[in-house]
């Protein structure tokens, strides 16, 4: 497919990310998905000052909230918003979210905008959930073995092995470091401590993938408003701005296996957008279902060439406190667990909260930009969406 | 080697893989099973040892791969042989798993014929 001309996005002037929430987490909950909503809007509103009122527009995501739907939670939270949207995207949603929300903010098609991924878990959720999750998975993948996510991703990390090089204490190295970030964040579900040793005599799950290498499905939700630079500023607020985003799906779908995501494609023009670069990055968020995906966001992203990962995790030291990139500075999934859509949301609300001075246990020493990626929705053999936004620190 | 039945499009000639309705090159409709070289290269592989199904945690580890046919698709398969490794050529066989699922089994290419039951024991063929 060529492409002959494409217009370059206009910039995001004017749009304010506010009042990062995160429900905390737990293993399996036996409240519905609109609870998660309900408490994340809840602690939105008092975040930011505003009544419910305020809130005219919403924007959710959620893999347990159905047969509801964003317009049935307008009725159950006696809303009446003049812009909705449900982004079923997994762990592409949050940036999705905050970019259509911004797009929404600037026409003035909505003035507040919640934006929530939430999500509950039930002893049999996950295996409900991957057993029904699309055509293709239902009749191709599903009952190869069952293993749900495991198994595809077994097969990435196994090929990304083979071409590059890659070893499991490469993967090491991420995990390593992210359980190192959880202990230190207030609402990270699995804190134990863990080495080398430790990671790589875990319980093997497939292939290379073994027990550490896996996030746990859990319940919970994540949140941020949307609104305009000078809304925010009325109320008080600390806020975030965007400096360039992208996304792009499907890509490279003739890859045999997956080795990169859209962000090959779209850095460049991002980084562009916002005038930086990724040497100028001080935290980088990755979609961390399994570190071998961690790896292409950093590869696609800028940060090194392809193939040239596992070198890159060697060299930088990710953890919150160490002085160089920090990377899932609150433990990401990986150690925080993975509650549903609101593992999509993870890196925009604890971008936001470090970016704003309001970490919880873990604060970074300054930062001034992030760059927050997503990556989503393996549909058959390989996740389908890839997103990113850079976002920097607003004033107050 | 027997032939796969799979979907091909009438106006393209594309082998389509996962099942559509619809030519994922061309768009068009007319899509119908036609009979397709069974053979592959296995790019990937690996050794479940964990699975959501009681059949499969009752037969670990269970050995999966990707397998990219001549004709073009990828296919994620069984692997009758626990020894083959990436890069090796293989026959794909259709057959209905112990669930009644039509599904598909790489072997390395000029395996005698073998049965679910060779691929749940975990023979080598």
């Amino acid at each position: 497919m060529t492409i002959v001309s494409r217009k370059s996005p206009a910039p995001y002037d004017g749009v304010a990310l506010v009042a990062p929430v995160t429900v905390p987490y737990s293993r399996f909950s036996d409240k519905g998905a609109q609870w998660f909503f309900g408490k994340t809007l809840s602690a939105l509103l008092q975040s930011a000052g505003l009544n419910k009122a305020d809130v005219d527009g919403l924007a959710v995501s959620s893999f347990t909230l159905a047969p509801d739907s964003v317009i049935t939670l307008t009725e159950y939270f006696k809303m009446s918003p003049r812009w909705i949207e449900q982004i079923p995207l997994g762990g592409a949603s949050g940036v999705i979210a905050l970019r259509r929300a911004a797009r929404a903010v600037q026409m003035g098609d909505a003035d507040v905008i919640a934006c929530i991924g939430a999500d509950t878990n039930s002893p049999d959720g996950f295996r409900d959930l991957v057993e029904n999750f699309s055509t293709f998975s239902a009749s191709s993948a599903y009952p190869y073995g069952a293993a749900g996510p495991n198994g595809a991703f077994a097969l990435i990390t196994q090929h990304y092995m083979d071409q590059f090089g890659a070893t499991r204490e490469d993967f090491g190295e991420i995990c390593l470091a992210q359980r190192h970030n959880a202990q230190a964040y207030q609402h990270a579900l699995i804190k134990k401590d863990l080495d080398q040793a430790g990671y790589l005599a875990a319980r093997p799950i497939a292939g290379p993938v073994h027990m550490f290498d896996c996030v746990m499905p859990c319940a919970g939700a994540e949140g941020f408003l949307v609104m305009s630079v000078d809304r925010a500023r009325s109320l008080g607020q600390p806020y975030v701005v965007i400096a360039g985003a992208g996304e792009l799906h499907n890509a490279y779908g003739d890859d045999p296996v997956q080795t990169r995501g859209g962000w090959v494609d779209f850095a460049a023009d991002m980084y562009a957008q916002a005038g930086l670069g990724p040497e100028e990055v001080d935290l980088l968020y990755t979609y961390d279902d399994y570190p071998v995906i961690s790896m292409l966001q950093m590869e696609g992203l800028g940060f090194c060439d392809q193939g040239e990962a596992p070198r890159f995790v060697r060299d930088t030291n990710m953890r919150y406190d160490a002085g160089m990139l920090v990377h899932n500075s609150s433990g990401g999934q990986l150690s925080g667990g993975q509650a549903g859509s609101a593992a999509g949301y993870m890196g925009v609300v604890e971008a936001m909260r470090q970016l704003t001075g309001g970490a919880l246990g873990n604060q970074v020493h300054d930062p001034r930009i992030a760059l927050v990626s997503g990556y989503g929705m393996v549909n058959y053999d390989r996740g389908l969406c890839s997103t990113a936004a850079l976002l920097k620190k607003g004033g107050v | 080697m027997t032939d796969l039945i799979l979907r091909q499009c009438g106006a393209c000639g594309t082998v389509i893989y996962p099942r559509r309705e619809i030519c994922p090159d061309c768009l068009s409709d007319d899509v119908a099973d036609q009979a397709v070289a069974a053979e592959g290269v296995l790019l990937a592989r690996v050794d479940l040892q964990h699975s959501l199904e009681p059949y499969f945690q009752d037969h670990m580890p269970w050995p999966t791969g990707t397998v990219q046919l001549k004709h073009g698709p990828v296919m994620i398969v069984h692997l009758v042989n626990g020894d083959l490794t990436t890069g090796a050529a293989v026959d794909i066989q259709q057959m209905t798993d112990a669930k009644g699922r039509f599904v598909m089994v790489a072997a390395p290419t000029g395996s005698p014929a073998f049965t679910w039951a060779d691929v749940e024991k975990g023979r080598q063929i």
